[in-house]
Parts: structure tokens; C-alpha cells; sequence
């Protein structure tokens, strides 16, 4: 009698931990959503440190292309990385619908494939020599999200 | 955002590259193919037709594609927009600005 009655408090226990691990997914999942729109109100934000940059166009290039994709990554990167963690727990958790578990699987995927954007613009960026890089890092685009086509017109005067 | 058509658009190796990227996130196809089917930017993002030739979008294909995009879950089209933005800022002729700002922005 007490094996069985320990035998519904074990299972019991555990349908509470399958049931949390889900709703911790779909928690981090709809947290990491909710903070890409919130970087994304960021770079709604104009640019106005004004600073005269004597660098060439190709190197100011480098830079905003490699700033966009590291603010980008820096400013969800905490609820990203909660995400990821969670999509590996869920994996082992066979009591999670199949169909949630490859869908979840997928969102790696396709997290797999920017971090390689990120790396070669990473690379073209620090191919430039220390003062340009240094110039660089002093502009209002190195510390935050923004829109590209604002960077385009405030930096290189370009539409 | 208004989106203009554009007419002999050729992707240089490097937005063909970006394109490639675009396609390998398959998940993208599920979403949007019922309602890209047939149309340019169906072509050139979701399926395998050689991007080395020239395209002629539209200002509906535009619009079709920003449609579409409503449909697609918002980390896949965040993705989909680092891709964008990364293209954006290279030195680009006018058309190729003008298509990756199709994609970046979509239409109103």
C-alpha cells in the first residue's frame, strides 16, 4: 500500500516537473520575444553625439556592419541564451509533444546560422587598424541598437 | 515604408550569399509559401531557382512579401532582418539597396 501510495506521490511529482519544464519553455520563449521588441523600440532612437569621423567610408562600413549584428545579439543575448537552455532541457523531456520538441529544435538552427554573420563581420572589423578601430567605438552606433538605413544617412551621408 | 519596383535587379555574391542564408532557415518556407506561391520573392527567398539572373520585383510583390511576413514568427523574421540589415550597410548599387530594403522594411 505504501509502495503504490509513494508510486502516485512520484508520479505526481513528476508530471509537475514534465509540466514545468513546458511552461518554462514557453515562458522564455515569450520573454526573449517580448525583448526583441524592445530592442527593436530602441532603434527608433536618432543619433545625435555629433562628431566629425575623418575615416574612410570602407572603414565606417566595417564598423556599423559589424556594430548592428553585435548590439543586436548584446541586447537579448541574457533571454536568448535562457531560451537555449531551455529548448536543450525540453529535448530529453519525452512527455513534451514531439512536434514542440523539433520545433524547438529548429529555433537553434536558425540561431546557428547569424552567429556566423556575426563572426565574419567581427573578423572584417578588427582586420582595421587600432586607431580606426578606436575612432569607431566612440560613436553612438557602437553602444546600441539601430536602424541601418539612420546609420546609412548620419554616418556616410547616403539614402 | 513604400516599396518601388525594380526592374533588372542582379545580386551581386555577396546578397546571393545572404539569399542562401534566407533559404537555409527552412522554417521560413512553411510559413510564407501558401502565400508567395508563384510570385518573384517566392523565387528568389524560399525556393532553389539560380539566383545568377535578373529580376524584375514589383511593387505587389513587395507588398505580397510584407503580407506574408505577418505570418512568420517574430524570432525567425528578427533573423531574417539581421540578415537584411548586414546587407544594408555594404557599399550596394541603387537596385540592391532598394531590394534589401524591401526585405528590411517590408511595404505599407
Amino acid at each position: 500500500m505504501a509502495a503504490i501510495k509513494y508510486f502516485f506521490i512520484l508520479l505526481l511529482f513528476s508530471n509537475n516537473v514534465f509540466a514545468n519544464n513546458l511552461a518554462e519553455y514557453n515562458r522564455t520563449l515569450i520573454t526573449y520575444e517580448n525583448k526583441i521588441k524592445a530592442c527593436k523600440e530602441l532603434k527608433k532612437i536618432k543619433f545625435s553625439n555629433k562628431m566629425k569621423l575623418n575615416i574612410d567610408k570602407d572603414s565606417i562600413r566595417a564598423g556599423l556592419s559589424y556594430f548592428i549584428l553585435k548590439n543586436d545579439e548584446e541586447c537579448s543575448k541574457k533571454e536568448k541564451s535562457e531560451l537555449i537552455n531551455k529548448i536543450n532541457t525540453i529535448q530529453n523531456d519525452h512527455s513534451i509533444a514531439n512536434l514542440i520538441r523539433l520545433n524547438s529544435k529548429n529555433l537553434l538552427e536558425v540561431f546557428k546560422d547569424s552567429s556566423k554573420i556575426l563572426s565574419e563581420a567581427k573578423k572584417d572589423f578588427m582586420a582595421l587598424d587600432n586607431k580606426t578601430k578606436m575612432k569607431l567605438e566612440k560613436i553612438e552606433a557602437y553602444t546600441r541598437p539601430f536602424d541601418p538605413m539612420m546609420a546609412l544617412e548620419y554616418y556616410l551621408k547616403e539614402k | 515604408m513604400n516599396c518601388q519596383s525594380i526592374d533588372g535587379l542582379t545580386l551581386d555574391s555577396d546578397s546571393i550569399r545572404a539569399i542562401e542564408e534566407i533559404r537555409k532557415k527552412r522554417k521560413l518556407a512553411n510559413y510564407m509559401s501558401s502565400l508567395l506561391s508563384g510570385g518573384t520573392l517566392a523565387n528568389i527567398l524560399i525556393t532553389n531557382q539560380s539566383l545568377v539572373m535578373s529580376f524584375n520585383i514589383y511593387q505587389t510583390d513587395f507588398q505580397l512579401y510584407a503580407e506574408a511576413m505577418n505570418s512568420v514568427p517574430l524570432i525567425l523574421k528578427n533573423e531574417i532582418e539581421k540578415i537584411a540589415s548586414y546587407q544594408l550597410l555594404r557599399n550596394l548599387d541603387h537596385k540592391q539597396r532598394t531590394f534589401w530594403k524591401g526585405i528590411y522594411y517590408g511595404c505599407n
